[in-house]
């Protein structure tokens, strides 16, 4: 018996004259207690669907069923064409119903989900209330087991609390905690992880898992991320182009997929997983030498407050290498980024650039994370490549568009592409804009802020294999910035990894993944997720209660004491200094000579953790 | 070559979707357009080709009504109400347009370069807007009036020493909004200095509310124009602008009301055309903004 039956469900948008069909003919049935996923990427249909269920779909939306049924209930929505005003109102008022108290939706930014003006407690509470006949203590007391049910201890001092005053991931568990707050016996999760950071996605993971065993709840489990599918669903459905393409248990769906499109999408997924080419690094192109940014408010009233974004980077990239940065949202990434470019000028350190286009304003160039705000809507394609040209060479007018045609070209566009707007391009072709754009200068060193993270993972190998075919024709090096560890491994041959505004570990990519030294790093690589559901299980599932918040202790301690399981007394009184062993740095109190021992010259270093 | 043509039906296919849209949009601006063109050439050829003269007074024919020969009727000292209606429309839209223009360009500097370079700039310049914005409008023109006479000069110059400053806010905003975009950086990595930042990405993308603003100024003048002169502190006699006109009609409006009528009417159509045409393009932007 089925808790949730779909049966022929079609979506589609009406603009203007054109119609587009988002969903076409998608059945699928989820039984009590099931965890199912939906992948595909974006555009595909697989939100579209959720909210056709739910009646929570536009006006504009043509919704065409044979039949809904929940739990041997009918709540198919009704024609809106045929169907007459009282039909309309009835099923309104049956959803109204449904919605919260047998379906809830977790979305994916929590942010944006709940209100900013509220504390977390009354948002709970009065979520509890609109369902269900109790007085406002018995909703408290409700709403104070739900937060310990998600994970939040202390929950009576959160529950006082604004959204605000917590982290992204505390967020998405009040969201998580509201939506079971009436016991729904099924969750629709769209995308509830990839506003996250890896770490944190892990235990969000976890906690719906939990979840599921506990509470029995069904859960559907919208994502475009397959590692994600592989570690926590049963049952797999992929949606291709509004259509459903494939089904099946997720052994079926990872090892035999049968669609041509199911395989496509894995063997991309499984690409990321492979390093990359051995690349010889020329002598240094770049030195960071122990930069550092400041940031003070300006305060009127109060005492200025001092925020460092970086403290104390050092790293070096040398010619033709791919240098990876990986860290969370808010580490420093991209602020050391702008420095180097120079649209910031550090606040110690300095920056030593040794390439030969020295006598440029801007000699690194920078492809940028956004490819919808990275281009001014209001030029041509053909204006906004030439715009380097004039304002830099003194190139002519053929010359210009020569170099612009070969760009184009070389990103796998065509010279009539540049009388366009950036309108008319997707989001895979206004990266290669961008990237066009970076080169057109010919710069030796390009910064590549988090390129593909907005891209989905087909377009995001192809991006990046545009960029290595790209350093193997020209000699340039990249910086390549992500957050995410699959792309970093992917592409760079070293790398480092930042935390907090200072850099944890550096050395070669093959080794870090293989073998990590620093906790923090070991913490980031055991969340990231791996299209393989055998592997995904077996790693071993520790349900974290809840994430602190980053605090930088100013200028004292470790920054990564306050989370690190391994952390010592002098982890928080003392900044660790950098341990250097044949390749690779660490800034860890664990590798130094009072703890580990002094050793020989030829004794070699291992793992600590 | 089987390629290429395939890309020139998308480029057809682009722009024709586009027309089609410039032309169902705008149905509100083109009428705007058509009422304000036709006032506007009211407005110049009338006092230049009528045989009489806005100030000519006349005793025979004085308080007439409407005749083929005075179509708006004549005053209480037989001066022709048809030459004076549309001599006083001159003056309205000449205050109209040119606290726009003046109000517009100081607005678009002053925002640009507030929120361009932010800071103590910002913050100094901001709050000096806010010292002049702080005394009503009204008495600014008042008091140039009493100082520099009572003209078309002085009460454009009166209007503009405040009128900017909601332009200069709305610029400001758009102008810090847009610079933190990509876009904006990544012409700051290709060279681009302050000057050019401004001009190329961040007005043109800033468009929208400006243009709407600078149409919906042009009646707010006419209007203060009008509002004055009938107060009394406008033009002086025996010029007259639309506000003056329906002032010196009040004495009699209980006797000749279509000596009121005429001004009043062409007031509000001039007014309503503006308003139009401003709302025409608000509803442009926003269909260019979401498409």
């Amino acid at each position: 018996m089925s808790l949730l039956r779909v049966e022929d469900l079609s979506v589609q948008f009406h603009d203007k004259d054109r119609r587009q069909e988002a969903v076409s003919h998608l059945s699928f049935e989820v039984c009590p207690g099931e965890i199912v996923g939906i992948v595909g990427e974006s555009g595909s249909g697989k939100s579209t669907g959720m909210h056709a269920v739910l009646g929570l779909l536009p006006e504009k939306a043509e919704v065409a069923c044979e039949r809904i049924l929940l739990d041997q209930r009918e709540i198919t929505p009704p024609d809106l064409k045929l169907a007459d005003r009282k039909a309309v109102k009835a099923y309104e008022r049956t959803m109204e119903a449904v919605r919260g108290n047998e379906i809830a939706m977790v979305f994916q930014d929590p942010l944006t989900y709940l209100n900013p003006t509220v504390k977390i407690g009354r948002q709970i509470t009065e979520t509890i209330r609109a369902h269900k006949k109790c007085s406002q203590k018995e909703a408290l007391e409700h709403a104070e087991e739900l937060l310990d049910l998600v994970g939040i201890r202390k929950a009576s001092q959160r529950m006082r609390q604004y959204p605000f005053e917590l982290s992204g991931g505390m967020r998405q568990r009040v969201v998580i905690a509201i939506a079971l707050a009436c016991e729904p016996k099924l969750l629709i999760a769209d995308e509830p992880t990839t506003a996250l950071d890896v770490t944190v996605q892990g235990q969000i993971l976890e906690l719906f898992k939990k979840i599921s065993q506990e509470m029995g709840t069904a859960i559907l489990f919208v994502s475009h991320d397959l590692g994600v599918i592989a570690s926590l669903c049963r049952r797999v459905l992929v949606m291709q182009a509004g259509k459903l393409v494939e089904e099946g248990t997720v052994e079926d769906i990872f090892y035999e997929p049968r669609h041509p499109y199911t395989r496509k999408l894995l063997a991309q997924a499984s690409k990321l997983q492979k390093l990359p080419e051995n690349v010889k690094a020329g002598e240094p192109l770049l030195r960071i030498e122990h930069v550092s940014k400041f940031y003070t408010d300006i305060g009127y009233w109060k005492k200025q407050e001092k925020t460092e974004a970086v403290l104390d980077v050092s790293l070096q990239i040398g010619r033709g290498e791919t240098y990876g940065l990986v860290g969370e949202s808010g580490c420093g990434k991209s602020t050391l980024a702008k420095m180097v470019t120079g649209l910031l000028k550090p606040t110690a350190g300095r920056i030593v650039y040794e390439g030969e286009k020295k006598r440029l304003k801007y000699p690194i160039q920078m492809v940028f994370q956004d490819p919808y705000a990275s281009l001014n809507p209001r030029m041509t394609i053909g204006d906004i490549l030439e715009e380097p040209l004039l304002l830099n060479t003194e190139d002519s007018k053929e010359e210009r568009l020569r170099k612009i045609e070969e760009l184009l070209k070389l990103v796998g566009l065509t010279l009539e592409d540049a009388q366009k707007y950036p309108r008319a391009f997707s989001g895979g072709q206004r990266q290669r804009i961008g990237i066009a754009r970076a080169l057109i200068l010919e710069p030796e060193l390009l910064i590549c802020d988090e390129p593909v993270s907005a891209l989905d993972v087909s377009i995001q190998e192809q991006i990046l294999s545009l960029l290595e075919n790209i350093q193997k024709e020209r000699g340039i090096s990249y910086l390549f910035i992500s957050h995410d560890l699959n792309v970093v491994k992917r592409i760079s041959r070293k790398m480092g990894v930042m935390y907090a505004g200072s850099l944890v570990e550096t050395g070669s990519t093959k080794e870090i993944y293989s073998d990590p030294w620093h906790p923090y790093t070991k913490a980031l690589l055991s969340a990231v997720l791996v299209p393989d559901p055998w592997k995904a299980r077996r790693k071993k599932g520790v349900l974290h209660t809840e994430e602190k918040k980053v605090e930088v202790p100013l200028g004292r301690g470790c920054p990564f004491a306050p989370r690190c399981g391994y952390a010592m007394a002098c982890c928080f009184t003392g900044r660790p200094d950098w341990y250097q062993f044949e390749g690779r740095k660490i800034a860890c109190f664990l590798y130094s000579e009072e703890h580990a021992g002094r050793r020989s010259g030829s004794m070699k270093m291992t793992s600590q953790i | 070559m089987s390629k290429s043509k395939n890309t020139d039906k998308k480029i057809k296919g682009h722009l024709g979707k586009h027309r089609i849209r410039l032309s169902g949009v705008n149905r509100l601006f083109w009428a705007g357009l058509v009422l304000l063109t036709i006032l506007m050439l009211l407005a110049v050829l009338v006092p230049a080709f009528s045989p009489y003269s806005h100030t000519k007074q006349s005793a025979d024919i004085q308080n007439a009504v409407s005749t083929l020969s005075h179509p708006f009727g004549t005053d209480k000292f037989g001066r022709d109400i048809f030459v004076r209606v549309w001599y006083g429309t001159r003056i309205s839209l000449t205050v109209g347009m040119g606290s726009a223009l003046i109000c517009g360009m100081i607005g678009i500097l002053y925002g640009s370069i507030a929120g361009y370079w932010g800071g103590k700039t910002d913050l100094l310049m901001m709050r000096a807007a806010d010292v002049i914005d702080a005394i009503p409008s009204l008495l600014y023109v008042i008091l140039i009036m009493l100082v520099m006479g009572a003209n078309v000069g002085s009460i454009l110059f009166g209007i503009c020493i405040s009128g900017w400053i909601d332009l200069a806010r709305i610029v400001r905003g758009e102008v810090q909004r847009l610079k933190m975009r990509e876009f904006s950086m990544a012409a700051r990595l290709a060279g681009a200095g302050a000057g050019r930042i401004l001009w190329r990405h961040l007005l043109p993308n800033a468009a929208g509310p400006i243009i709407v603003n600078l149409t919906f100024m042009i009646p707010k003048a006419i209007f203060t124009e009008a509002f004055l002169s009938f107060v009394g502190v406008g033009i002086s006699a025996p010029n007259a602008s639309l506000g003056t006109l329906i002032q010196d009609a009040r004495s009699q409006m209980q006797v000749y009301p279509f000596q009121m009528l005429y001004p009043i009417l062409v007031l509000c159509i001039l007014i309503f055309s503006m308003n139009l045409i401003g709302a025409g393009l608000e509803h442009y932007m926003r269909q260019m903004e979401e498409g």
